[in-house]
């Protein structure tokens, strides 16, 4: 039983992962160009070089989170990292929503995926909730990781 | 600190080292990819003297009204400054409804009989008209007959598969330049996306001449 428990938590942080490497790959391999569009269509950063600068680091930031999560390494602070980096996602959606932008999808996985505003906004709170899972139940998550090579 | 906490840094520098060059590596090979669609056969769908400093190629939808208003725009722009601008038109079909190739077809044929950008003013202007349209046939022949073309030759164009091949060849030189979506422009090589940020673009280079 307890196997199996553990089980459910490697599978969760290794789907975690993958969901940030696909959404970070997509984003990388789309002209720079394309993400500060999307996000300048959020209206909250309102200022050019915060929007360049977001569309330079949020790539490379979900990239190796999601490296992290799959290869188990740092995972504590990566569980940490979900939870920041989808609450941030859920606050920009959450005020698309509110001021009704006039967004038809979210671009978060570029013209891979395409999902209306409110089910990305559902899908970063299951986010955050993975990651309080994966931060809570850190040690149920070390088999199948590198961290486990570098224990004291 | 202990051995095996400076080796875990020690793999993670690797996996970032690793990741950042396996990226751009594949970000590079795309590069070449993309400047060979750019060198392939050219357009006809050109304006502006090819000496001109500012060189766009502009990837549009005729259904996507941001797309016309840059149109409309870079027309305006043109028409002050004759010597400036070199443009060239690509299609970038987007929209998957009955009415999506249609426009795309019209403008094709249109410039086999050498009227293309008389057909693109209009099928920009008209958009409001014909864009709700299930078939916007009917409108687009009005404007076939207003700009002078031979109805006859339009008919025979719009069943002719290398048009569909055309569009579809200029739709692939915007995937392979990693378009996602209209209006985007090419200007002196670097690419930009929506009618603010051309403006501001062509603005900056005019600045800096």
């Amino acid at each position: 039983m307890k196997a199996l428990n553990t089980k459910k938590y490697i599978v969760l942080r290794i789907l975690v992962g993958v969901v940030f490497i696909v959404s970070g790959l997509e984003k990388l391999f789309s002209s720079t160009e394309n993400i500060i569009y999307v996000i300048q269509s959020y209206q909250v950063l309102h200022h050019a070089f915060l929007e360049q600068l977001a569309a330079l680091i949020l790539p490379w930031f979900e990239l190796f989170l999601g490296v992290f999560l799959v290869l188990g390494l740092w995972r504590k602070q990566s569980a940490l990292a979900v939870m920041g980096l989808s609450a941030m996602f859920a606050v920009a959606v959450g005020q698309a929503l509110l001021r009704k932008l006039p967004l038809s999808n979210c671009g978060c996985f570029g013209e891979l995926l395409h999902f209306p505003l409110y089910v990305t906004f559902i899908l970063d709170l299951i986010l955050i909730s993975s990651g309080w899972v994966l931060y809570t139940r850190s040690q149920d998550t070390m088999p199948l990781s590198l961290d486990k090579l570098f224990e004291d | 600190m202990n051995k095996k906490l400076i080796f875990k840094y020690f793999v993670t520098a690797l996996i970032l080292v690793i990741g950042v060059g396996t990226v751009q590596g594949v970000k590079l090979f795309r590069l070449k990819q993309k400047q060979t669609a750019l060198n392939g056969a050219p357009s006809s769908r050109k304006a502006g003297p090819e000496s001109a400093p500012i060189r766009i190629v502009e990837f549009i939808d005729y259904h996507c009204g941001p797309c016309g208003r840059g149109s409309k725009w870079l027309d305006d722009f043109m028409a002050r400054h004759p010597q400036k601008i070199a443009l060239e038109v690509e299609y970038f079909p987007l929209h998957k409804g009955p009415s999506g190739p249609i426009s795309f077809q019209f403008a094709e044929c249109a410039l086999r009989q050498g009227k293309f950008w008389e057909a693109h003013r209009l099928i920009f202007e008209r958009q409001y008209q014909w864009v709700s349209m299930l078939d916007p046939a009917p409108l687009f022949r009005l404007i076939a007959q207003e700009i002078g073309l031979d109805l006859n030759r339009l008919d025979a164009c719009l069943k002719d598969e290398s048009i569909k091949k055309e569009i579809s060849r200029s739709k692939f030189k915007g995937d392979a330049l990693g378009v996602k979506a209209t209006p985007t422009y090419v200007i002196n090589g670097s690419v930009v996306v929506g009618t603010a940020e051309l403006e501001k673009k062509i603005y900056q280079i005019m600045e800096t001449r």
